[in-house]
C-alpha cells in the first residue's frame, strides 16, 4: 500500500510540475533580419481583455496561458505578416527544439518569420 | 507442512507474475509503433489554390518541407514531430498567408500509448507518427496584392 502511495505522490509531483508551466518566452525575429516594429495584440478570453503593444524586432514576447497573441509585422518592401500563437504551440516547440530556459525558469524559443519580398512592377 | 504449502503458493504466484509480465511485454511489442504502421509518418494536407507555393518552416527558420500541391489540392508532408510549424502560402498577385500550426495528438498513437505503453509511444514519437497538423487545410487569402500592405 505504501508503495502505491509513493507512486501516486511521484505522479502527482510530475503532474503539478507540468501544470506550473504558465509562460514561454518567444524571441520573435524575421528572415531576412528586420528592425521594423511588430504589433502584438494579446487577447484573453478568460479575463475578457484585448491589449496591444509594439516592439522593435527582434523582440521577446512572454506567451502566457489562456491568451492568444496576434503578431503583425509591416516591413517596407515586404508583404505584411499576420500570425496567431498561444502557449501550447510555443511550449511544444520549445520542448521539441530544446532551446533551454530563461533565468526565471521559463522555456524560451525563437520564432523566425520568413518575409516575402514585394515584386517590383515596372510602370506600363 | 504449512511452510511447504506457503512456499508452493509463493512459487505459483511468482510464475503467474512472470507469465503476465511476458504476455504484457509481448503484446506491447506487438503494438509497438502502432501509429507508425497504421497512419504512417506522412500526412495529407489540403492546399488551395493548386498553383500556389507552400513552404513549411520550423520556428528556428529552417525549411521543414516544401511539398508539391497535387491537382486534387492535396499535398503530402511528414508529420510534425510534436512541434508547432510555420506554414507560408504564397502566389504571385496575392498577399501571402501565414499559419502557426498546433501539433495535435494522433488518435491512433494515443490508443497505442495506452495499450502498448512506453515502447510503442516512444517509437511513434521518434518517427513523428504521434502527431498531426492542425489545421490541415490552408487556403490563400484572396485579397489582391494592391490592397495588402503599404
Amino acid at each position: 500500500m505504501w508503495k502505491m502511495r509513493i507512486m501516486l505522490g511521484f505522479f502527482a509531483i510530475i503532474g503539478l510540475s507540468g501544470c506550473s508551466i504558465k509562460s514561454v518566452l518567444v524571441e520573435i525575429s524575421t528572415l531576412p533580419a528586420s528592425s521594423s516594429a511588430a504589433n502584438i495584440r494579446q487577447i484573453s478570453e478568460k479575463l475578457k481583455t484585448d491589449n496591444s503593444h509594439t516592439c522593435n524586432l527582434p523582440c521577446p514576447l512572454k506567451v502566457e496561458n489562456d491568451n492568444i497573441y496576434e503578431i503583425s509585422i509591416d516591413t517596407l518592401g515586404y508583404y505584411p505578416v499576420l500570425v496567431k500563437l498561444d502557449l501550447g504551440m510555443a511550449l511544444s516547440t520549445a520542448v521539441h527544439l530544446g532551446t533551454g530556459k530563461t533565468s526565471n525558469g521559463d522555456w524560451r524559443v525563437p520564432l523566425v518569420i520568413p518575409l516575402v519580398p514585394k515584386k517590383h512592377v515596372a510602370p506600363e | 507442512m504449512k511452510t511447504l504449502k506457503n512456499d508452493i503458493m509463493i512459487k505459483h504466484k511468482k510464475s503467474h507474475l512472470f507469465q503476465s509480465f511476458f504476455i504484457i511485454a509481448f503484446l506491447g511489442l506487438l503494438v509497438s509503433g502502432c501509429a507508425t504502421i497504421i497512419s504512417g509518418t506522412e500526412q495529407d494536407i489540403r492546399v488551395k489554390p493548386v498553383d500556389a507555393k507552400i513552404t513549411i518552416y520550423t520556428w528556428d527558420g529552417k525549411v521543414f518541407a516544401s511539398p508539391k500541391i497535387k491537382e486534387d489540392t492535396k499535398a503530402t508532408v511528414h508529420r510534425p514531430y510534436s512541434q508547432s510549424l510555420l506554414v507560408l502560402l504564397e502566389k504571385d498577385g496575392y498577399c501571402p498567408s501565414y499559419w502557426l500550426t498546433y501539433p495535435k495528438q494522433n488518435n491512433v498513437s494515443l490508443l497505442n500509448a495506452i495499450i502498448g505503453g512506453a515502447i510503442g509511444a516512444g517509437i511513434d514519437a521518434s518517427t513523428g507518427a504521434a502527431s498531426e497538423f492542425s489545421p490541415s487545410e490552408f487556403y490563400l487569402n484572396t485579397q489582391e496584392t494592391q490592397k495588402c500592405g503599404k
